[in-house]
């Protein structure tokens, strides 16, 4: 998968670009605060077709401007892809090859791009919440069905928790029939969740192995918010039922797959805890060097990679195990930095000078 | 709104047409026109038969299917096997059943799915209905064909722990693979279901 061309007009703090990009490394780089991550972010949005988590259509187009275009073309195992985005404060038009797309969800994993944002450290640092979302995320670019599963599961999970905060006397099998829903359904999710961390697991100890990091191990762990049986459907179940005194009282639902931890452990203590910030961003590289290599197991191709000031807070022993990362990848893949030289070249190296919202290639 | 240079008959009609839905103010205006330029007699057929689907159209008191006349067509059809009921929510669906010419038994419409997050509990579909018809009349098999999202599987559950205590048969349409479609273009959760449901040769 290659990101060929992007042109923008509008877009945060461009008033008009239009760029080719190549295979190998594409290196984003000038002084802070010059639309280094905006141009990431216009790649990121063109691929996946949405920007990143937590920003506002409004915030996407350019000050005092009523809309922005976004448009690039996309080589993948199908051939040139076109895709067009207007954004307006309203919302944003998609269209790809020409065609409006309706869902976007149907498009997941489409044009599949690993993003590595400082604030990913998140995953590792952050809630259960954030835990649980990266997982779905990575499960839900190889199996498009999780997507609408999750939709289903979470619209089941409203259905009941709204029969539990009823304040008149609600009939057990009013709520049944949603412990029933949820129960079909959060099976299914489960499911896909402990496959994927397998799988996982196995990537792991591939790249902390191959990176001379074997000291160090790193797993992923899975952690049931109800007593698990052989059968997950019948187990969730029996979790709901057993649950509805409290689950009424409380008036909302505390057992399932939305209640599920997932966990990561280095060297066996769970790194939300123990872990340094070092350690940390590590860990978040070797997991999407996984995910890169597990969609490419699935999918027979390489992902896009982007990478976004990355080398801040790592030391320089972690840079190498950044940049070994980096020389196997095959793909292509979009770094920003402020610092150009910092990024060693191998392979095919291309630059890109930022600076306020214009952009030089080959600077 | 009043649109410079249009009469206000037309206009009106425009407005009105616009609240259609599928249908936006452009098309609105087209239609407009088109029935302005037609006949007197096609625009005073057209608003009849628009009035009709109100005056005329009445609910068969058995099926709950919209009918002209109490019982409906397909009630009083003494061809129809009176023993076997299919469940629909919407009288579409009981069109697309009929279409498929496939079934011969007679319907019950529920008019919706159970949904609490819109305010539609078992009680605002025709369900207490559904019941007392399985209890005065001779069935022995109700089929449940409600759609195969959340709230219509939650209202299929809640149908069949209804209506299996009655000793009646229970069933539910199978899901699988669209007849005469490629299995490479089938979304894996219809293709896995149709995995586990698969039949004996």
């Amino acid at each position: 998968m290659q990101l060929k061309h992007l042109s923008l007009r509008n877009y945060r703090n461009y008033e008009s670009l239009s760029l080719p990009f190549y295979t190998g490394l594409n290196v984003i780089h000038g002084r802070n605060a010059q639309g280094k991550t905006n141009l990431l972010e216009a790649v990121y949005l063109v691929c996946g077709m949405r920007p990143f988590s937590g920003a506002k259509n409004s915030e996407l187009v350019r000050f005092g401007c009523e809309a922005s275009l976004v448009k690039g073309e996309i080589l993948s195992a199908n051939g040139l892809n076109e895709v067009h985005i207007t954004v307006k404060k309203e919302g944003r038009h998609t269209r790809l090859n020409s065609k409006t797309v309706r869902s976007i969800s149907q498009h997941f994993g489409r044009f599949k791009v690993v993003l590595f944002l400082p604030s990913d450290i998140e995953i590792v640092k952050g809630g259960l919440q954030a835990r649980r979302n990266y997982l779905d995320s990575v499960v839900s670019a190889i199996h498009p069905a999780h997507i609408k599963q999750l939709r289903d599961y979470q619209r089941a999970v409203s259905q009941r928790n709204h029969m539990l905060g009823l304040k008149e006397k609600v009939s057990l099998l009013s709520v049944e029939l949603w412990d029933e829903q949820i129960a079909r359904i959060g099976a299914d999710i489960v499911d896909r969740r402990i496959e994927m961390i397998k799988s996982f697991n196995r990537k792991l100890a591939e790249v902390y192995g191959e990176h001379g990091e074997s000291d160090t191990s790193a797993r992923v762990s899975y952690g049931f918010s109800f007593e698990r049986g052989a059968d997950l459907a019948e187990a969730i179940r029996e979790a709901l039922s057993k649950n509805f005194p409290s689950d009424r009282k409380r008036g909302h639902t505390t057992v399932g797959p939305h209640r599920d931890r997932v966990g990561f452990l280095l060297n066996g203590q769970d790194a939300s805890r123990f872990a340094s910030q070092g350690q940390s961003k590590n860990l978040v590289l070797a997991l999407k060097a996984s995910e890169i290599r597990l969609f490419k197991e699935h999918t027979g191709t390489n992902p896009i990679l982007l990478l976004d000031d990355i080398t801040s807070e790592l030391d320089i022993k972690r840079r190498s195990f950044l940049f070994k990362t980096l020389s196997e990848f095959t793909g292509q893949v979009f770094v920003t930095s402020t610092d150009k030289n910092e990024i060693p070249r191998r392979g095919e190296f291309h630059s890109f000078l930022v600076d306020s919202g214009r952009v030089k290639a080959g600077a | 709104m009043q649109r410079t240079g249009l009469p206000e008959p037309i206009s009106r009609l425009i407005e009105e047409l616009s609240k259609l839905p599928g249908i936006g103010e452009k098309n609105a205006t087209r239609l407009a026109f088109h029935i302005f330029r037609s006949s007197e007699g096609y625009a005073r057929s057209l608003s009849s038969a628009i009035i009709r689907t109100k005056s005329d159209v009445i609910m068969c008191s058995t099926c709950f299917n919209f009918t002209e006349k109490d019982p409906c067509a397909l009630c009083s059809d003494p061809s129809r096997d009176p023993q076997v009921l299919c469940v629909v929510e919407e009288p579409l669906d009981l069109l697309a059943i009929e279409r498929s010419g496939e079934f011969r038994g007679q319907y019950h419409v529920l008019h919706g799915v159970i949904s609490p997050l819109e305010g539609v509990g078992p009680e605002d579909l025709r369900i207490k209905e559904l019941v007392s018809r399985a209890e005065r009349e001779d069935i022995k098999e109700i089929i449940i064909a409600t759609g195969t999202n959340v709230e219509g599987e939650a209202t299929a559950v809640y149908l069949s722990r209804t209506i299996k205590p009655l000793g009646i048969r229970t069933s539910r349409i199978a899901y699988g693979i669209p007849v005469g479609g490629d299995i490479e273009f089938i979304d894996e959760l219809t293709l896995g279901k149709a995995l586990r449901d698969r039949k004996d040769m």
